[in-house]
């Protein structure tokens, strides 16, 4: 990179200081991804709050619900101790418009199997029903998870 | 990026502080402590470099105590970010023939 000096880049520099910039990426990049604990952790806790549902028990559900929060609280607080930094990819980064079809896509089939879900629980009666949507939800949430890190991580890679 | 109007910043061009931009703009924040260690200067240098780039409106800092111990974050603001994004399109106009 050049000195500090006012606007008489020239080529040489000007592409000396694109490449620092490229490389600063690619080395933000190697600490971003979380460890794999990390989006575990995450689908657990939406299995947690959706499984409980088959208690019907709207206290067990409530009490699971606040844990969750906090625990999500608390997996937010180790992201940003682990890698120092905190970045939703829907607003900045390379890749947002990827991850807001991909929220899109997520929000919509979590909305339907909530529902196919509850109705088989509640209206059905089939017990468990909600151990089992809250089995696959969070384990997509995870993987959706890892998913977005590492699509964030890509993009960074690939340069400015 | 490149539909950004190119404009030279003289406030981002030191390499420190385009650095410090530059790992800002990827994310939404990012603590102190760590961009000290992406950019290998002092606690010193990078304070000075931050308050320039936070008088100018580009850097918004934010401390927070958490579990006793001082945090302090960086964050590009709106500013700071079209800026940014600004002068990259500038190297980028002056390297076009490359």
């Amino acid at each position: 990179m050049t000195g500090d000096h006012d606007g008489d880049l020239d080529v040489a520099q000007a592409a000396a200081q694109l490449a620092a910039l490229e490389g600063d990426r690619a080395a933000l990049a190697d600490r971003l991804v979380q460890p794999w604990w990390w989006d575990a952790s995450l689908g657990f806790l939406l299995f947690a709050v959706l499984g409980s549902y088959s208690l019907h028990n709207s206290w067990v559900t409530v009490g699971v619900a606040v844990a969750a929060a906090a625990g999500l609280g608390g997996l937010v607080a180790a992201y940003q101790r682990i890698t120092g930094t905190w970045w939703d990819a829907r607003k900045v980064g390379p890749v947002q418009a990827q991850v807001r079809r991909a929220m899109r896509w997520w929000l919509a089939a979590y909305a339907v199997l909530l529902v196919l879900g509850c109705l088989a629980e509640y209206q059905l009666d089939w017990r468990g029903a909600m151990v089992g949507v809250g089995a696959v939800l969070g384990t997509a949430c995870g993987l959706l998870s890892r998913w977005v890190s590492r699509a964030y991580v890509a993009g960074l890679r690939a340069g400015l | 990026m490149t539909a950004v109007a190119p404009r030279f910043d003289a406030v981002i061009h030191p390499p420190p502080r385009l650095q410090i931009c530059g790992l800002l703009a990827a994310v939404d924040t990012m603590e102190f402590a760590a961009v000290r260690d992406q950019v290998g200067v002092s606690d010193s240098v990078l304070s000075k470099h931050v308050k320039q780039l936070e008088e100018a409106g580009y850097v918004a800092v934010r401390k927070a105590t958490i579990a006793s111990r001082q945090r302090t974050s960086l964050a590009l603001t709106r500013a700071g970010r079209a800026a940014f994004t600004a002068h990259v399109a500038e190297l980028r106009r002056i390297t076009e023939g490359l």
